[in-house]
């Protein structure tokens, strides 16, 4: 197996470049279903690409009320992670629990104070669990699965906005996948004009 | 080979609705949980019953290994679920997402014979509208493309699947699809990739 599966972003589009093209994955554990944008693809010209590397490991680390960060950590599936004071502040640690397996758990042990449980993936923040209070348990579930929307003004690493939850989202399936190309289509300026989509190609597993 | 965490065995012949209860039984532990917007949960999520029933189902899906022929050979169903499956299903249209399941077929060898692909369309009937697809052993190997009926009164589906063949795991074929679905644009959704596969071979 390997640790990523390469996909390159290529823009086929008549967008003009100006396109905001936003790569996220949904926490299966969140009822609320947003996300966070994961990557963002700017100013991406015709014919152009970027690679961007979906690695299959994801890493856990918390953010305390003073915004210290504690170091990221390896955490796979079925996982379960505690938050507890140590002599100096905080430690983050994995615990041999078992979890449900296709999730990884995240509590908060210390006595007071909430802190931001993050995840990220190819080293860039892929979901959040904010304001987890004492004894409350952060829960992320993240099925191989990515989403693409055009969303102006979103930036990596944070929140999508609510408006664009609605908004046509395409889903891609990266199961076993090893390389792909996510191509765009679409766009104009004329009366020819269509709406921008994804597709993917020249997939290799 | 990655691994979809929600790809994982179903009961053979299960109907729609049981379908849905087996969908239930891999998502998330809710019982005796007080979940917040936020989904954070106040109460230890360790004791929760549907982890310990699900145990089967995620050794299959951790391993990826998800086809266990039966005497007769024929598999028990994977099935898979679309991004936007709901555990309970809506009052209105649409009711729920695609669910696909695939059912492989072996011969006395053990070798792949043939694979029943279901597709349930949840948008417009909470029984679902399905579509039967068969793939002999030669369109797999020659990754010959499937097209779906175009939008009817009941499915909405629209696009092709078929199988591709692994160069990392030669001995595995993945199910492939390119589709839209769900009710008129722009709120239909659009999902492609690979979603499951198939050993070649009987385990």
């Amino acid at each position: 197996m390997t640790a990523s599966a390469q996909l390159r972003f290529v823009n086929l589009s008549d967008d003009g470049g100006e396109s905001n093209i936003v790569f996220f994955q949904k926490n299966a554990a969140s009822i609320h279903g947003g996300g966070i944008a994961w990557r963002v693809v700017r100013c991406c010209g015709y014919r152009n690409y970027c690679p961007i590397s979906y690695s299959w490991d994801t890493y856990i680390n918390m953010v305390d009320w003073n915004a210290n960060h504690s170091e990221r950590q390896a955490a796979c599936q079925g996982n379960v992670f505690h938050i507890a004071p140590q002599r100096y502040g905080k430690r983050l640690s994995v615990v041999p629990h078992d979890g449900f397996p296709t999730e990884i758990w995240v509590q908060n042990r210390l006595s007071r104070g909430a802190v931001h449980v993050n995840l990220y993936r190819s080293g860039c923040l892929v979901a959040q669990q904010r304001n987890v209070i004492p004894e409350q348990w952060a829960r992320f579930d993240l099925p191989h699965r990515l989403y693409v929307a055009v969303m102006p003004g979103v930036r990596q690493g944070e929140a999508i906005p609510s408006q664009f939850l609605s908004a046509p989202v395409t889903e891609f399936c990266l199961y076993g996948i090893v390389s792909a190309d996510i191509i765009m289509l679409g766009g104009g300026r004329s009366e020819d004009a269509v709406a921008l989509r994804f597709e993917m190609t020249n997939v290799v597993g | 080979m990655a691994t979809d965490d929600k790809s994982t065995n179903v009961t053979t012949g299960s109907s729609a609705k049981n379908e849905v209860v087996v969908s239930a039984a891999i998502a998330p532990p809710t019982t005796g949980m007080a979940v917040t917007t936020n989904a954070v949960t106040a109460e230890p999520p360790s004791t929760g019953m549907a982890v310990t029933a699900n145990a089967a189902s995620t050794e299959s899906a951790a391993t990826g290994m998800a086809v266990i022929p039966n005497a007769e050979g024929a598999s028990e169903p994977i099935c898979w679920q679309s991004g936007d499956w709901q555990e309970h299903q809506g009052t209105v249209p649409p009711y729920n997402g695609i669910e696909v399941l695939a059912v492989p077929v072996y011969g006395n060898t053990g070798s792949l014979e043939s694979v029943g692909v279901t597709i349930v369309d949840y948008t417009l009937i909470k029984e679902g509208a399905k579509t039967l697809l068969d793939f002999t052993l030669s369109q797999i190997t020659h990754e010959k493309e499937s097209p779906l009926t175009p939008k009817t009164d009941s499915s909405t589906l629209d696009g092709f699947i078929k199988f591709r063949l692994l160069q990392n795991a030669p001995d595995h074929a993945l199910l492939f699809l390119s589709l839209t679905y769900g009710l008129v644009s722009p709120s239909n959704k659009n999902v492609q990739g690979c979603i499951l596969h198939v050993p070649l071979t009987a385990l």
